[in-house]
């Protein structure tokens, strides 16, 4: 009853003050399905609160961060709007997104309570700042096929075992290609896990400086070389992973849990024939993976970033991450609550599948959060590329990056 | 009379590899057109049809969307997307709207200076037919920063003017014009004036008339250049209701990196918008030929 | 007052001679008569002129030694930009790849359309249609096009190139997956879209030649290979230069066909950044970044590149001329 209160209060002040303050423009990274996700979370809280009106858009990726940057600086544009998850702070420093923790504490207090905490230290400042929260996750499994490989690999010495067992069979269909990693294939997204696996960091604790070139980073980057180097894995930006494990071409793979979702319905063949599991642990025991996700936050100049803070409270509400995981499940996509990773367990998979997955999200860890990261995620992508590719040294490769890295921090601070 | 016959067959296998070179150059086009009325499965299928084994104009409008419950079937067509929006002919008509009237205003005022440069030069029209050559050498990217500043600033972001005002003045128009008011002869002008006629209407009634073809070449690489922009829409406009169609095409695209499932539509639209095009070159072959080769120094 | 002076000056230079000063200092009255209406005609072009082509170019100059990321105001650096960028290994790169898209791709472009011009410059049917077929490129390009080479030239089995390889029992080639093809399928993709506009060009070119001059030399008794070399080649002379140049200085520029191929959500120029040019370097920092004080050092860069080959392409000669 006081939310009621409260709420109709707001809005009849926000009618008041400027007479059509109550339509939200959001827009959605991604494409038309994105927008089909969020779409429920609008239905129910506009089901509650007649007369406000929506308008949702979706935002390419690849143009997002330019139309954002954009909209702030002619400060005109969307009321929320989700994004990768260094937008946060990226946006934030330049006063584009209103300081949740300022502005709305009790929001956040209700939201930390539940979120991913990986994805909640990728978006939070240095300072504590936090600009946005968090909307959704994705993680990176490994993928395999039951029938070729007996079981998934549990360590390093596991997996080069067998792709090296893989690759020496000749027949068509028998994997014989080896092992295929499809998101952030020859990156830093796919270097990640086997850095934080051996026990590496990309920077320390306290982001005073870059921690990239130990040797516990020099001996991952060696590892994660030898996919490609060794084992020629493919080196497209985006290889078919579920179609070379449906054609038995790769017998391995990695990505992130959508597969889970789209293999059942756009890979028939596939059926019973494949499994899912963690990834593998390296040297320091962990399996750690990568969590990318986005982020959700209300922009600085928004005139109506009351109603907007109020919605949000609704889509965080159980009935609309329900909802929304529902109307995902439809497209078909498989979406991770990242607010409410208490919730994950409401996706609709078989149950080792769920099992393996939420097992996985206790052990993530998302992008850093040190100043100049964003600046310098590209120079390590293109060391790792140097060292598989031009067979660079790695360490030389990496003490180069650390360098920039501990440049950037200072530039960026 | 032997020799010659030679050197035609001769010449006729020099010129072989030139026809199989003109049928690569269509691949992409074959390629757009059969995609746009294959059916999803066909066109995730592997290895690719050569030729539509499954006729559908589902990917335009599928009209058993939502009763199948086969999911691999086709998903929404290009006419059901948007739904929020405009609607793909909502973005056409935008599009269509900026081109003519970019195209429209840019040849008029163009022409008005090339007549005053020509027959009615006033002290200072050297300074100005000096800067207008001199911008032509100024590659957009120099401009694109400011300009989008000066929009902002202007308060025209999210405006048909934002879309439309800053790409009118072009100076490789004015010299297009130039050389055809050069060829008008000066009595011509001298006599209407004796007459009692104003610049406006000399210009209105004796020139533009003579420059009409022209006017229809030079047309071309402006309405191209304005109809295919994407860069600067992106810059200035971010609501629905302004969305051209390159913005709406790249929204599509973006997808085709992540699997072919989604390029049945994007063939669709991209066949739909190279059509029109296609279209009126077959009609001004001639002026697209013409002004094409003008519109190369465009700066 | 000065410019005022600098007026009458002008006005009266080229009249003194003849007219011997009819009647001295008429005032504005009379130059506004004069000139009133003509400079009003102009106005509405030189308006738009001022505003978004010559204030804008001295901006960005000026922006280009501030610091100016287009939120908060602009402090000047000095020559801090221009410093960055030439120690940006990123920039050598994107330069040298510009340089060689630019190089290769006019370079094939202009010699292989003037073969086409000289196979296909006829008015028969067969040479209309084969006109047509390599204009339509630039008549139907697009976005959607290049989505269409992306995805032809794909790596997994739906893609068509790869797919035509293996029938012949060769290895699939990584076009976005390995460094090495990055630049041969620009310049492929560059090549395809500017073949017509040159061929076009050409056959222009190669009509204005008259007739008279070949049947004088088949008189002589000159073969058609010396007619190529002493007669075509030389009167083409201006024309291959100008196609060239055009095509040096459009390639040098190129945005789309790079930007649609090698971006992706958070990197701009493919592997080890093998298919990044200078404008899309350019828009990554301009427009990914937001930092317009080192963009617009980028572009005045650009610029200058652009300026030299102008003044080439002006000295060789009229442009206008070809029709």
């Amino acid at each position: 009853m006081r939310t009621l209160i409260t709420t109709a209060l707001s809005a009849g002040l926000l009618l008041g003050s400027t007479g059509l303050a109550s339509k939200l423009t959001i827009w959605v990274i991604g494409d038309e399905n994105a927008v089909k996700t969020m779409q429920p979370a609008v239905d129910l809280y506009k089901q509650a609160h007649v007369g406000t009106d929506f308008e949702l858009r979706a935002i390419p990726g690849d143009q997002a961060f330019t139309k954002y940057l954009a909209a702030l600086a002619s400060q005109s544009g969307p009321d929320l709007i989700t994004g990768y998850l260094s937008y946060g702070i990226e946006l934030g420093n330049k006063g584009g997104l209103v300081n949740i923790k300022q502005k709305y504490p009790a929001l956040l207090a209700q939201i930390a309570k539940t979120a991913s905490p990986a994805i909640m230290k990728a978006i939070t400042s240095l300072d504590g700042s936090l600009y946005a929260l968090p909307f959704d996750q994705t993680v990176q499994l490994t993928y395999y096929r039951k029938d070729l490989v007996k079981s998934a690999p549990k360590n390093w010495t596991e997996l080069s075992g067998a792709i090296e067992k893989l690759r020496s069979s000749t027949a068509a269909g028998s994997g014989a290609k080896g092992y295929i990693s499809q998101w952030g294939n020859v990156g830093w997204v796919g270097y990640f896990p086997y850095l934080y696996q051996a026990g590496g960091t990309l920077y320390d604790a306290k982001c005073s400086k870059s921690a990239i070139n130990t040797q516990a980073g020099v001996d991952s980057l060696k590892y994660y070389a030898n996919f490609y180097t060794k084992f020629k894995s493919p080196t497209d930006g985006w290889p078919d992973l579920e179609q070379g494990l449906e054609n038995g071409d790769y017998a391995i793979g990695s990505t992130g849990n959508w597969s889970l979702q789209s293999i059942p319905i756009s890979r028939p063949k596939l059926t019973g024939k494949w499994a899912v599991a963690k990834l593998p642990a390296g040297p320091s025991g962990k399996a750690t993976a990568f969590a990318g996700g986005s982020l959700i936050g209300i922009t600085a100049y928004s005139k109506n970033a009351d109603l907007a803070a109020d919605f949000l409270k609704e889509m965080y509400s159980t009935r609309s991450t329900v909802a929304m995981i529902k109307a995902a499940a439809k497209i078909p996509a498989l979406w991770l609550p990242a607010g409410r990773q208490d919730l994950a367990t409401q996706v609709s998979l078989p149950a080792d599948q769920k099992a393996v997955l939420n097992a996985q999200l206790k052990d993530t860890v998302g992008p850093p959060n040190c100043p100049g990261w964003e600046q310098s995620g590209d120079v390590l992508q293109k060391a790792i590329q140097g060292v598989v590719f031009n067979g660079t040294d790695p360490k030389a490769a990496l003490d180069s990056v650390a360098e920039t890295m501990n440049t950037n921090l200072v530039k960026y601070k | 009379m032997v020799g010659e016959r030679q050197n035609v067959w001769f010449l006729r296998l020099l010129k072989t590899p030139l026809y199989l070179l003109a049928l690569s150059v269509m691949v992409p086009f074959y390629w757009m057109f059969t995609g746009a009325f294959k059916s999803v499965p066909e066109l995730k299928q592997n290895p690719p049809t050569f030729y539509i084994h499954d006729f559908t104009l589902g990917n335009f409008y599928n009209s058993k969307l939502g009763v199948s419950k086969d999911i691999l079937d086709q998903g929404e067509g290009l006419f059901q997307k948007f739904p929020n929006g405009l609607g793909f002919f909502g973005y056409m008509l935008n599009s269509l709207l900026i081109t003519a009237s970019v195209t429209t205003c840019c040849l008029l005022i163009a022409s008005l200076v090339s007549y005053v440069l020509v027959k009615r030069p006033f002290p200072g029209s050297t300074v100005l037919f000096t800067l207008l050559l001199a911008s032509m050498m100024i590659p957009w990217e120099v401009t694109l920063i400011p300009n989008f500043l000066m929009v902002r600033d202007l308060g025209w972001i999210n405006t048909y003017s934002a879309l439309t005002i800053p790409l009118m003045a072009k100076a490789f128009v004015v010299f297009y014009f130039r050389q055809a008011i050069l060829a008008i002869p000066t009595d011509l002008v001298d006599s209407a004036r004796i007459d009692g006629a104003n610049d406006l209407r000399i210009w209105w009634q004796i020139v533009t008339p003579l420059l009409r073809p022209a006017m229809a070449a030079i047309a071309i690489p402006v309405a191209l250049g304005v109809w295919g922009d994407l860069l600067w829409a992106i810059l200035v406009v971010n609501d629905e209701s302004h969305s051209t169609l390159p913005m709406i095409l790249a929204q599509l695209a973006a997808n085709l990196n992540y699997s072919p499932s989604g390029a049945g539509v994007v063939m669709a639209a991209s066949l739909i918008v190279s059509v029109p095009a296609v279209v009126f070159f077959a009609l001004f072959q001639r002026q697209f030929v013409q002004g094409l080769s003008a519109g190369a120094t465009k700066g | 007052m000065i410019h005022k002076t600098t007026l009458q000056q002008t006005r009266t230079a080229p009249l003194g001679m003849s007219a011997a000063r009819p009647q001295p200092r008429r005032g504005v009255r009379f130059f506004m008569q004069k000139y009133g209406p003509p400079m009003g005609l102009v106005l509405p072009f030189v308006v738009l002129f001022v505003l978004f082509v010559l204030w804008p170019v001295l901006r960005s100059l000026y922006l280009s030694f501030t610091d100016y990321t287009g939120i908060k105001a602009p402090n000047l650096v000095g020559a801090t930009n221009y410093v960055n960028m030439l120690h940006d290994p990123r920039f050598y790169k994107a330069l040298r790849n510009s340089l060689t898209y630019m190089f290769f791709t006019s370079l094939i472009s202009t010699s292989v359309g003037l073969l086409l011009a000289l196979s296909f410059g006829g008015q028969k049917l067969a040479h209309q249609l084969m006109r047509a077929a390599f204009f339509l490129p630039l008549v139907a390009g697009g976005v959607g096009i290049i989505g269409v080479w992306k995805w032809i030239a794909s790596s997994e089995e739906f893609g068509l190139f790869n797919t035509v390889r293996k029938m012949f029992g060769a290895e699939s080639i990584r076009f976005f997956g390995d460094p090495h093809y990055a630049l041969p399928l620009l310049i492929v993709i560059g090549v395809w879209s500017v073949l017509g506009y040159n061929m076009v060009i050409f056959v222009a070119g190669l009509r204005s030649i008259a007739p008279e001059i070949y049947e004088a030399a088949a008189i002589d008794g000159a073969g058609p290979s010396a007619r190529f070399w002493k007669i075509t080649l030389p009167l083409l002379r201006p024309t291959i230069l100008y196609v060239l140049v055009t095509g040096m200085i459009g390639t040098f520029q190129e945005f789309f066909t790079p930007y649609v191929l090698f971006s992706d959500t958070n990197n701009v120029g493919g592997i080890l950044d093998s298919g990044l040019t200078l404008t899309v370097y350019l828009y990554d920092v301009g427009f990914r970044h937001f930092e317009m004080g080192a963009a617009s050092a980028i572009a005045w860069l650009l610029f200058t590149v652009i300026f030299i080959l102008t003044l080439i392409n002006l000295r060789i000669g009229r442009i206008n001329d070809l029709d």
